[in-house]
């Protein structure tokens, strides 16, 4: 299919109607970025997702859009609740894989020279790698309640503090999570894995605070140049993946035998008022509740394998949870529309909400500031922390970019680092790396993402959020 | 019959992997299929007895088929923790099959992991037969 694009602005790009398509699509991204969409199919999956039932608005996709498999990976699409639907793979198989930044006391100076046993002994004390499972064994009993509380739950254990949630999106607790509709599968992979960072593009890292863009905003958030702070990418681990699974398979037979005709079979579909929709989204709330846990648990190890590490106390290293996002989740959120505030079913793919100062859903903390939108990049570049801006309550369902996006597929980044040392390449810029995954470095070298800059450059200027921040990586394990 | 050296090429895509497989009838297509996952997943994949698995499996067409049955050998190792090794099948039509997996035990350590496979994906999944046989082409979420 060829996509004529007409660009609008110098951040926005348009997907005219045509055929099947319901609306629009809308590209956020700049003149040198849209072209690394026409090698990939990207592009059609946006004017897929646009022929849903009940899509309303456009169908979005942030800067790092790159080809995914149904819906785009930094895709956002919102459906009516009457006539729309939702759809697992406008999800992912990694419910609520998402991203939590914890700032600390410490300053570069304070950590660099001990960054190699520093990052050892987070290798050693947090499990990494496929399948990995944790010291954490959940009875069935005790798994429905992380399904149901979250973060929550996690916290009343004693990871964490209830201070947490307030920098937790939705307090960490999805509303309306229902275990018993969990198949024994999901049940299962559930009961070893929480605490565990997986592998792929999962990662953990420690960080210090390059350049301040903002500084009131970045005060607000407790970040001062120089700082170390720690980013953990994780998600909802083999519960997720077996609910998201497990529904998809469901709503194929669903639209088969209801007719519903789709452009391809992983946008399968239920209308979200129907009883599988509705089942789908507790189901999809007890992985969410799972991943908010997770992280929540994961922060926990990290302070404790830092402590010991470093030889420091709790009060020295001042380790506090600056905000948790999810960038995988279909949430009902309310958004204007035509004139009305409405109800809608909101699909990210890929993409993080942004919240604008002022919005009620934000903790009094962040109020004056909006939310704090984390973008990762590659692990040997720079990430960025942005906080939410008012353009994205008018252009994007509240969505902001979720990371750099992938340039390369795992098969060209092997490729491309054949007779390469990739641990060398980024020990040479003062990052130090352990992975568990034989592949995994050269799969996730910076040269197969885009150049996260660009594309945080993109929501900047496109008032979805703004720069606060940005942070240098100097250690980093990876599944 | 234990499943021959599977023959398949990796498919890029940006954010996943794709395998094509092709063999001259239906049960090998299935067969092989099995095996050139496991092959993408698992350094040398393990050979040998154990534990015998029925599997029973519906779909709307043979692409859906193929996508569960996938599905079906991915949930062996991921929640079960068992590598098929071999494949007898009783029943295999384009909605439906029978077979009974072969497995052994996953060893962490001893079974190194190359690739972890989230989940087979209905995303341009196709199996079609031509004039040399039967082909199938599936994308993993990795």
């Amino acid at each position: 299919m060829d996509i004529k694009l007409q660009r609008l602005d110098n951040c926005r790009w348009l997907v005219p109607k045509t055929g099947a398509m319901r609306v629009p699509g809308l590209i956020f991204s700049n003149d040198e970025l849209i072209k690394m969409l026409k090698s990939d199919q990207s592009l059609v999956q946006v004017s897929n997702v646009a022929s849903l039932p009940g899509i309303v608005g456009h169908s979005l996709a942030m800067p790092d859009i790159h080809w995914g498999y149904g819906f785009p990976i930094g895709g956002v699409a919102a459906f009516d609740l009457e006539e729309g639907i939702i759809s697992p793979g406008g999800v992912g198989y990694d419910i609520n894989c998402g991203c939590r930044l914890m700032t600390t006391l410490l300053t570069d100076e304070d950590v660099r020279p001990r960054i190699k046993e520093t990052v050892s002994a987070l290798f050693s004390d947090i499990p990494t790698g496929v399948g990995s499972t944790g010291a954490i064994r959940l009875t069935k009993s005790e798994e429905a309640k992380v399904a149901s509380e979250g973060a929550a739950w996690a916290v009343k254990k004693g990871f964490g503090s209830i201070e947490d949630l307030d920098r937790t999106e939705d307090r960490g607790t999805l509303q309306g999570a229902d275990p018993s509709v969990l198949s024994e599968r999901a049940i299962k992979r559930g009961s070893d894995q929480l605490g565990t960072l997986g592998s792929g593009n999962h990662f953990l890292e420690i960080q210090s605070v390059e350049h301040i863009y903002d500084q009131d905003t970045a005060s607000a958030f407790g970040l001062f140049k120089g700082q170390v702070t720690v980013l953990i990418h994780t998600g909802s681990r083999g519960f997720g993946h077996q609910i998201c699974d497990d529904f998809l398979k469901e709503m194929s037979s669903y639209v088969t035998t209801h007719s519903i005709k789709l452009p391809d079979r992983q946008l399968a579909c239920a209308p979200v008022k129907s009883s599988l929709g509705r089942r789908y989204l507790a189901a999809m709330a007890c992985a969410a509740n799972y991943a908010w846990a997770n992280r929540q648990i994961l922060m926990d190890r990290t302070e404790e394998a830092l402590l010991k590490a470093l030889s420091i106390s709790p009060r020295e290293l001042g380790m506090r949870l600056l905000y948790d996002v999810c960038h995988n989740i279909a949430k009902i959120e309310k958004h204007p529309l035509e004139g009305k505030t409405v109800k809608l079913c909101v699909h990210r793919k890929g993409a993080t909400r942004s919240l604008p100062a002022g919005h009620p859903l934000l903790p009094a903390i962040y109020r004056n500031w909006g939310q704090p939108v984390l973008i990762p990049g590659d692990m040997g570049t720079r990430s960025y922390v942005l906080a939410g801006n008012e353009g994205a309550a008018t252009g994007s369902f509240l969505s902001a970019c979720h990371g750099a996006g992938r340039l390369l597929s795992r098969t060209q980044a092997v490729k491309m680092a054949r007779g390469r040392s990739i641990n060398r390449e980024l020990a040479n810029k003062g990052i130090y790396v352990q992975s568990r995954g034989r592949s995994t470095l050269k799969e996730e070298m910076p040269d197969a993402y885009k150049d996260v800059s660009q594309v945080v450059q993109v929501v900047h200027d496109a008032g979805l959020a703004r720069k606060v921040a940005l942070l240098k990586p100097m250690g980093v394990i990876k599944g | 019959m234990t499943i021959k050296k599977p023959r398949y090429e990796l498919l890029d895509h940006t954010a996943d992997m794709g395998m094509a497989v092709n063999s001259s009838g239906l049960q090998e297509l299935f067969k092989q299929a099995a095996a050139a996952m496991l092959d993408i997943i698992l350094e040398n994949p393990p050979k040998g007895k154990g534990r015998k698995i029925r599997v029973s499996l519906e779909g709307a067409d043979l692409t859906d088929l193929m996508v569960r049955w996938l599905g079906e050998i991915l949930y062996m190792l991921q929640g079960d923790g068992l590598v098929v090794t071999d494949i007898e099948f009783e029943h295999l039509t384009s909605v439906s099959l029978r077979a009974v997996a072969q497995t052994v035990p996953f060893k962490p350590g001893i079974h190194i992991i190359r690739h972890e496979i989230k989940a087979v994906t209905y995303h341009q999944s196709l199996v079609s037969q031509d004039g040399t046989g039967w082909k199938t082409k599936i994308i993993f979420d990795m």
